[in-house]
């Protein structure tokens, strides 16, 4: 205390304004004021994606495509045609061509859609476009309420 | 109980524990409290404004930059919504004169006092300081009851030091001459 507080000093006050008791808060109140606290919802955050779901769609395909064609494709012949190319006969090339063609109408003859799959394929895209559809709905709906 | 320091509080209800915030509220309820209370005058008054309180500096404690002490934060965020609430019932006026106070006075006054029993003494402390108007009544109690300093006060209430003596000084001559008031008045009934 410096010396301008000696007119305010008073240990004779202190000690009467100490003797009554203050009035005291109810039992309760940190739970009261505990229970009126807004509460603080975290969100649950969503794993980030690394990879697009497009990509791993194209990559996918991609490879369902290539394991397809492995197994399909006859391309013995065509590799037994381009051995036997030379720049000396261009009738050769004309022979790795044909081989070529060959290779891919037989590959694709091969191919047969059954009823089961276009079904499976159709209920597949319906589902697709029913998903594009409900989430911009919702997505449209949510927005306007807010 | 023992608590640590406001800080580390502080720090757990920001990084999401808000059960931390009970020990803040229980290591300075009964300041607010009091602020409140002396202000209004009304216990339950007094407690719904302390729960107040602790809700708007639980919501604000995010922005809370730590350039004050959060005690006086708080009790000043006490004594701005318990001055509103009381403003909006009556104005408060208060009208005290300048006379100098002698020692002379506060010896025999001091005297007097000393004579009477501790339940006396409880009674005539009671009687003036209600006559206090509400904010002298705080200025009194914060100083001499709760030994906050003349910096502390002048932050919690926003007067400045120098405005806090000098209320302070009035104050205590006001207390005084309310004494030796109630003492007079008490030995004619008893003469």
């Amino acid at each position: 205390m410096d010396k301008n507080n000696t007119h305010i000093e008073d240990d004779f006050l202190k000690k009467l304004i100490s003797l009554p008791e203050d009035e005291k808060l109810s039992d309760d109140f940190t739970s009261k004021v505990m229970a009126g606290l807004p509460k603080v919802i975290v969100a649950p955050v969503e794993a980030k994606r690394k990879i697009d779901l497009r990509i791993i769609g194209l990559i996918a395909a991609v490879s369902i495509t290539a394991i397809f064609i492995f197994f399909n494709f006859d391309f013995s012949g065509i590799l037994k045609a381009a051995a036997e190319t030379s720049e000396n006969n261009p009738v050769k090339y004309l022979n790795l061509f044909t081989s070529i063609s060959k290779s891919f109408s037989d590959g694709f003859s091969g191919i047969k859609i059954s009823s089961i799959s276009i079904t499976a394929v159709i209920s597949l895209a319906s589902l697709y476009f029913a998903d594009i559809f409900f989430k911009k709905w919702f997505n449209q709906n949510h927005t306007e309420a807010i | 109980m023992t608590f640590r320091d406001d800080s580390f509080y502080i720090g757990q209800v920001v990084g999401g524990d808000q059960s931390a915030y009970a020990a803040l509220v229980d290591k300075h309820k009964a300041l607010v409290f009091t602020i409140a209370h002396k202000i209004l005058r009304h216990r339950e008054e007094a407690e719904e404004v302390a729960q107040d309180v602790f809700l708007k500096a639980f919501n604000a404690l995010s922005s809370f930059k730590g350039d004050a002490k959060f005690s006086t934060w708080l009790y000043r965020i006490t004594y701005n919504t318990a001055i509103s609430q009381s403003r909006r019932k009556k104005p408060v006026f208060s009208a005290i004169d300048d006379e100098m106070i002698d020692n002379y006075t506060t010896d025999v006054i001091g005297k007097s006092v000393d004579e009477l029993s501790r339940e006396e003494q409880i009674t005539a402390v009671n009687k003036v300081m209600e006559k206090l108007p509400e904010e002298e009544n705080l200025l009194l109690t914060l100083f001499y009851k709760n030994d906050k300093s003349i910096e502390d006060i002048a932050e919690i209430t926003g007067y400045s030091q120098s405005n806090v003596k000098v209320k302070l000084y009035r104050i205590r001559k006001r207390m005084y001459d309310d004494l030796k008031r109630y003492l007079e008045k008490a030995e004619e009934q008893h003469g």
